[in-house]
């Protein structure tokens, strides 16, 4: 019945489409496990939101909620990868508690969410200021730019990451 | 307070104009010449309207981002970054030209898993000064405190709840599968065995508290091979790996922030301090001067700034901001 209007009722909803979701998902993961994941979160994510919506179109709702997540689920993965690569390169005594690396991992993935498509000039600036801790003049001449040029990065990249809730994402 | 990852994505969104402002005054702030004079310009642009001050809380977000980053992983964190950003970048393109060739399939993408990643991700998490309530599927109810992160894993004989970092109350429901599970909360310390309850857990650095408010919770260290004590309503105690110590009377703190309040019960002002600066990003430190002052008192959480204005008010003590990040409180 996906062209009912209803208040919204996570159980109904559930019930209701929650088998198709996960087939919808399996399709886009191509992984049963992943996309038995994938739909869970997307409907803690609806129970996440108090305020009732009538719902014309169920699926269409529930699929951009779960569009969303998939696209989260693979700059993960991105993330992840990355990460175990460079984990690799470290030496044993440097490599971070389980509980860091879960926190660092979870941290990295919204910095990367908030930088996304930012210019990379702007980006490296940001991230040498922010993460390794460079002065301004370090950054500009690392990058062969003028210190002003790299305040103007500073402040750009700062921007970009405050008007991040305004994109869509 | 409730509502506080909510009340960041909705409602009134901030001029543009006013958010480049905001960013031009950190490019400012953050060079390694800004002077007295350019505080003190920034200080007259927050004090100037409510949507310059709306902002900057938002830049404190962001750069708070960066400075609540665990400290040994900052030197691989740009490199893991850029890594990404190279895939993401190459994948885009890529996306494009399977889209160019009508190509299906995007199930069939390449990256090879190499660990689960929900053993390396907490699933629901806080950021600081937001909170979180959540309901899981047996009808449990769980608050995220400031900061938080759990992990939630409910299998065929056991409920699971994975307290990876800050600080949870758990109201626990009667289980709806035919043959009833039991209800846990691990920390890094131990297991919480919850004997049908309103309970609030804490991570701590090295130790954990549990505080019981209704029912009744099993303690179960790491190292205690399997049998620990049981805290009844109104009990608290901390625990390590190797042991419990012994129950105390609990702290209304430990549930009062369920509903966005501090409760400070003849509290050191150290103490306070500690307690609240979990819920702003920044440095908040106290003068040892006055640590010992005590105070007592309900405090909303939602508003920190005025917490600590509150705290000025009443106390022989005043608040100052050398930097925009750093608040420290001193003797008057």
């Amino acid at each position: 019945m996906p062209d009912r209007t209803s208040s919204l009722n996570v159980e109904t909803l559930y019930c209701d489409h929650h088998g198709w979701l996960q087939g919808w998902l399996r399709r886009k993961l191509g992984n049963a496990c992943d996309a038995a994941d994938l739909a869970q979160d997307t409907f803690l994510r609806i129970l996440g939101k108090r305020e009732a919506v009538a719902l014309r179109e169920p699926r269409a709702y529930l699929t951009t909620i779960a569009r969303g997540l998939v696209v989260n689920f693979w700059r993960r993965q991105e993330i992840e990868q990355a990460y175990l690569e460079t984990l690799i390169l470290q030496p044993e005594s440097l490599s971070p508690s389980p509980e860091t690396r879960a926190l660092l991992l979870e941290a990295l993935c919204e910095l990367d969410a908030l930088l996304d498509r930012l210019n990379p000039k702007a980006r490296n600036a940001f991230l040498l200021a922010q993460l390794d801790g460079l002065g301004y003049r370090e950054i500009a001449e690392r990058l062969q730019v003028s210190e002003r040029m790299v305040k103007k990065y500073m402040a750009q990249a700062m921007l970009h990451c405050l008007a991040s809730g305004l994109r869509t994402p | 307070m409730a509502a506080g990852a909510a009340a960041e994505t909705a409602a009134d969104e901030p001029d543009y104009r006013v958010l480049q402002e905001a960013a031009e005054w950190f490019a400012v702030l953050r060079a390694p010449d800004a002077g007295d004079g350019d505080i003190q310009g920034w200080r007259n642009w927050l004090a100037a309207d409510a949507a310059h001050r709306q902002a900057w809380t938002r830049v404190e977000a962001v750069s708070g981002k960066f400075e609540h980053l665990p400290a040994d992983g900052k030197p691989m964190a740009h490199r893991i970054l850029d890594t990404a950003a190279g895939r993401q970048a190459s994948r885009r393109r890529t996306v494009g030209m399977l889209a160019l060739l009508g190509a299906t399939g995007m199930g069939a993408w390449g990256l090879k898993r190499t660990v689960p990643w929900q053993a390396w991700t907490a699933a629901h998490r806080t950021g600081t000064g937001q909170s979180l309530e959540m309901r899981l599927s047996d009808g449990t109810r769980i608050w995220l405190n400031t900061a938080s992160a759990i992990d939630a894993d409910y299998n065929g004989t056991l409920r699971r709840v994975f307290l990876r970092a800050g600080e949870i109350f758990v109201e626990t429901a009667s289980d709806t599968a035919a043959t009833p599970r039991p209800f846990v909360v691990d920390t890094a310390q131990g297991r919480l065995h919850a004997l049908g309850t309103r309970f609030g857990v804490r991570q701590l650095d090295g130790a954990s508290i549990v505080a019981v408010f209704e029912g009744a919770v099993e303690i179960l260290p790491q190292e205690s091979g399997g049998a620990g004590p049981v805290l009844r309503a109104g009990e608290q105690a901390r625990f390590t790996a190797s042991g419990a110590r012994p129950a105390a009377p609990a702290e209304a703190r430990l549930q009062a922030w369920t509903r966005g309040l501090l409760v400070a019960e003849d509290m050191r002002l150290a103490d306070f301090l500690s307690d609240l600066s979990r819920y702003r990003p920044g440095y908040l430190g106290c003068d040892p001067r006055v640590a010992d002052v005590r105070i007592v008192g309900t405090y909303a959480l939602s508003d920190t700034d005025r917490v600590l204005a509150a705290l000025e008010a009443t106390l022989p003590v005043r608040v100052r901001s050398p930097l925009p990040w750093w608040t420290v409180v001193e003797p008057f």
